[in-house]
C-alpha cells in the first residue's frame, strides 16, 4: 500500500436484504484517500453515500445490511477483517463520524459533557476528572462554553447540538473524520458556521475528511477531491478543479446545470429528468442510461469501466475517450428543450452532434 | 420540582374525597342493617333499634356522610368493624404488611424477569431465543393468575410436595405466590420492554454510541435502556398499584391474610366501615404509587423534569451571544 494513503477502499459491495428484494446500495466501489486530504462524496439521496460511510465504520445495520465483498484498507489493515474488539478501537479513536441529524444523534437522557467524556474514556486511560476536563476543552474548541457541560441535548439548539456531535467525533483526535451531511438539517447561516468549524478543526488536527453531501456548494468550500456517486457506483472522481471546471460525466454535467445561477435570468429550474433507478432493480449496463441524453444501445450492455480522462480524473462513461472528450456519433444535443424528448427516444436512436459544440457547452458550464 | 410534588399532593385531596363519597354512597345503598349484623340474627328487634340509634345509623345520609368525613379528617378515625368491633384502621394496618410484601416481592420478580428477557429478546430480535421468550410471554399474559396459581399449587404442593400450598407461616410460604403473580406481570413488562427497546435501538443516538467505539453491552445498558424505560415504568407502576389493591384472587388461592381478602370478606358480610376504609386506603396507595411513577419519570428523562420546572421561573437564559463569541474565536 502506498505510504501516503490513509484509506483505500477496493471493490466494496454492500447490499440490504428486504422483503421486496435485494437492495444494491453500494456496488463495486473503490476509493482512496491520502493523509490530510478532504474528499467530498456527492450524490443524490439513495446513491449509497451513507452506506459507504457506515461500511467504513463497520456499522451497516445488520440485518438487513450485508457487506458482500471488498476491502477497506486503513493504516495497513483491512477494516472488514478486524475482530469486533479491534474494530471498536478504530471507531471513535481513528475514524469518527458526524451524523446527519443533530436533533436525533445525541442521547437525550445523558448530559452532553458525559457523552463527550464517554468517547474519551473508551479510548484513553484517563480518570473521570481528566476525561471531563478534556470534554470541557473540546466543548470550548467547538465554541460552546464549558459551563454547559452538565446540560442535556434538549437545552441546545440544532446548530449547537451539531457542534456537540462534532465535539464527540473530534474528542480523540481521529485520523479520519467522516461527516455525513453534517449541515443538511441546519439552516443556512448555521451551515456556514459548522462548515467553517469542521474545516478549521480539520486543519488544526491534521486529520483527513470525507464530507458526504448532496450540496455541491459545500464540497467547493471544504474539499480538495470530489467523488460523485450514482446508484451505488462511483461515476466521476477527481480534484475539485477537475470536477467543477472539467465536468465529464453526463450525470455530473446534469448536476451542475441544475444549479440555478445567481446572475442568470432563469425562470425555471433545470432538474435532471427522471428518478434514480430502483436500487432493487438496477438497469443493466450503465445505471444512468435511462436518464441520460447521450444513452446508446452500447450503454445498456455492460457497466462502463472507470476511464482516466485526465491525470487522476476518472470517469465511468463509455462515451468518454482518454482525452476526456465525448466520442463521435454518441452524443445528443444538450439543450434544455430537447432533453425531455431525448430521454425517451435516445433509448433506441442515436442523435448526432459534433463534438466541438459539446466542448463548448462543457466549457461554459 | 418540590413545588410540583406539593401540587400533586394537593390534587390527591379531591380524588380521595371523591372516592370516600362514592364508596360511602354505594355502601349506604347496599341492603343490610348494620346493627343486625353486629348483634347477629338472634338479637331482639328492640336491641337492634337501640344500637342503631346509639351508633347513629338511623340518621340521614348527609349527616352520616359528613360525620364520617369529619371523623377521618379531624381524628383519623375510620369507624369500627361491625364484626369485630375493632377500629377499621387497625384492621387495615394489620393486613397491609402482607399485601405490601406480596406486591413488592411480585414486582421484584416481574422486574427481574421482564426486563432481562425483554432486553434479550429485543437485542436478538427474531432469534430462536426471542421467539421462545415472546411465546412464553404471550402464554403468561393469557393465563389468568388464579388459574396459574391453582396449577402451581397442584404441581409444587400436591404432586411434588416441595412447597406449602397455603397460609403464611415462614419464608417457604412466600415463594409460590410472588412467583405466580410476578411471572404473570413479568409477561406484560417483558413485552413492553421488548417493543420499547426495539424502538430505541434503531435511534440515531445508539448509532452514535456505537460509532464512539462503545462496547455493545454498554450501548444497550447505558444508552438504550434508560431511554426505553419510560413506558416500562408506567406499566410497572400500574401493576404495583393494582397489586397493592390486594391481589384478591391470589390471596384467596394461597390463603394469605392480605388486604384484598379483608375487603372481599367485609363486602360479603356487609361490613360497611371496613369496606369504606379499605377502599379509601387502596385509593391512597394507588395515588401515591402514581405520584412516585411521575417523579421517577423526571429522574429518567431530563426533558420531563424540565417540563415540571417550567412553572414561573425559567432556566437561566443562555446568552445568545455564544455563537457570536464563537465566530470571534474562529476569526482569531
Amino acid at each position: 500500500m502506498n505510504e501516503n494513503k490513509l484509506l483505500e477502499i477496493k471493490n466494496l459491495t454492500i447490499q440490504y436484504k428486504t422483503d421486496n428484494g435485494l437492495v444494491h446500495a453500494v456496488n463495486d466501489l473503490s476509493l482512496s484517500l491520502k493523509k490530510g486530504e478532504s474528499l467530498g462524496l456527492v450524490g443524490e439521496t439513495g446513491a449509497g453515500k451513507t452506506t459507504t460511510a457506515l461500511g467504513i465504520m463497520n456499522l451497516v445495520p445488520d440485518p438487513p445490511g450485508i457487506i458482500i465483498g471488498g476491502e477497506i484498507q486503513f493504516e495497513g489493515s483491512d477494516l472488514l477483517k478486524l475482530s469486533k474488539q479491534n474494530m471498536r478501537k478504530v471507531r471513535g479513536e481513528k475514524i469518527s463520524m458526524v451524523f446527519q441529524d443533530p436533533m436525533t444523534s445525541l442521547n437525550p437522557v445523558m448530559t452532553v459533557g458525559k457523552q463527550i467524556a464517554e468517547s474519551v474514556r473508551i479510548h484513553e486511560t484517563l480518570s473521570r476528572k481528566e476525561a471531563e476536563q478534556r470534554a470541557v476543552d473540546v466543548l470550548e474548541m467547538v465554541g460552546i462554553p464549558g459551563e454547559r457541560f452538565n446540560e442535556y441535548p434538549h437545552q441546545f439548539s440544532g446548530g449547537m447540538r451539531q457542534r456537540v456531535v462534532i465535539a464527540i467525533a473530534l474528542a480523540c483526535r481521529p485520523d479520519l473524520l467522516i461527516a455525513d451531511e453534517p449541515t443538511t438539517a441546519l439552516d443556512v447561516t448555521i451551515q456556514a458556521q459548522v462548515l467553517d468549524l469542521i474545516a478549521n478543526l480539520k486543519k488544526e488536527q491534521q486529520s483527513s475528511l470525507i464530507m458526504i453531501t448532496h450540496d455541491l456548494g459545500v464540497v467547493a468550500e471544504v474539499c480538495e477531491k470530489v467523488a460523485i456517486m450514482y446508484a451505488g457506483r462511483l461515476i466521476e472522481y477527481g480534484t475539485l478543479d477537475d470536477i467543477y471546471n472539467h465536468t465529464r460525466h453526463p450525470y455530473s454535467i446534469g448536476l451542475f446545470s441544475s444549479i440555478p445561477s445567481i446572475d442568470g435570468d432563469e425562470e425555471r429550474l433545470r432538474p435532471i429528468p427522471g428518478l434514480m433507478p430502483d436500487p432493487i432493480n438496477l438497469p443493466k449496463g450503465c445505471s444512468f442510461w435511462p436518464r441520460c441524453n447521450r444513452a446508446t444501445e452500447n450503454c445498456k450492455r455492460a457497466v462502463p469501466a472507470l476511464i482516466e480522462s485526465d491525470p487522476d480524473h476518472w470517469v465511468r462513461c463509455i462515451h468518454i475517450d482518454k482525452a476526456g472528450f465525448f466520442e463521435k456519433n454518441a452524443v445528443s444535443k444538450k439543450t434544455d428543450t430537447s432533453r425531455n424528448e431525448s430521454i425517451t427516444h435516445t433509448k433506441d436512436t442515436d442523435v448526432e452532434i459534433d463534438s466541438s459544440k459539446l466542448e463548448e457547452s462543457l466549457a461554459s458550464g | 420540582m418540590l413545588k410540583y410534588i406539593g401540587k400533586r399532593f394537593l390534587l390527591m385531596i379531591p380524588v380521595l374525597l371523591g372516592v370516600i363519597i362514592f364508596v360511602f354512597t354505594i355502601m349506604y345503598l347496599t341492603p343490610g342493617n348494620p346493627a343486625r349484623i353486629m348483634l347477629g340474627p338472634n338479637a331482639s328487634e328492640e336491641a337492634v333499634q337501640q344500637l342503631l340509634e346509639e351508633k347513629g345509623f338511623d340518621r340521614p345520609y348527609f349527616v352520616q356522610l359528613t360525620d364520617y368525613i369529619k371523623n377521618i379528617v379531624l381524628r383519623g378515625d375510620f369507624g369500627e368493624s361491625f364484626q369485630t368491633g375493632e377500629p377499621v384502621l387497625k384492621e387495615i394496618l394489620e393486613r397491609f404488611p402482607t399485601t405490601l410484601r406480596l406486591a413488592t416481592l411480585s414486582v421484584t420478580v416481574s422486574l427481574v424477569f421482564g426486563l432481562t428477557f425483554g432486553i434479550i429478546s429485543a437485542t436478538r430480535q427474531y432469534s430462536i431465543l426471542d421467539k421462545v421468550t415472546t411465546s412464553f410471554a404471550l402464554l403468561g399474559v393469557s393465563m389468568p393468575s388464579f388459574w396459574a396459581g391453582l396449577m402451581a399449587t397442584i404441581l409444587f404442593s400436591s404432586i411434588l410436595g416441595w412447597l406449602p400450598a397455603s397460609g403464611s407461616y415462614g419464608w417457604k410460604y412466600w415463594i409460590l405466590p410472588p412467583l405466580v403473580l410476578g411471572l404473570h406481570s413479568a409477561a406484560s413488562i417483558m413485552r413492553m420492554t421488548r417493543s420499547s427497546m426495539l424502538e430505541v435501538i434503531r435511534q440515531d443516538y445508539i448509532r452514535t454510541a456505537r460509532a464512539k467505539g462503545q462496547t455493545e453491552s454498554k450501548v444497550i445498558i447505558v444508552h438504550a435502556l434508560r431511554n426505553a424505560l419510560i413506558p416500562v415504568v408506567t406499566v410497572v407502576g400500574m401493576q404495583f398499584g393494582i397489586l397493592l389493591g390486594g391481589s384478591i384472587l391470589i390471596e384467596s388461592v394461597f390463603a394469605l391474610p392480605g388486604l384484598g381478602r379483608l375487603i372481599i370478606g367485609s363486602i360479603g358480610k356487609r361490613d360497611r366501615m371496613v369496606v369504606q376504609g379499605g377502599v379509601l386506603f387502596l385509593a391512597l396507595a394507588f395515588s401515591l404509587v402514581n405520584l412516585l411513577v411521575d417523579i421517577l419519570y423526571s429522574f429518567i428523562d431530563p426533558r420531563i423534569k424540565s417540563q415540571y420546572q417550567v412553572t414561573g421561573k425559567r432556566r437561566k437564559e443562555v446568552p445568545n451571544n455564544v455563537d457570536n463569541k464563537l465566530e470571534k474565536q474562529e476569526s482569531n
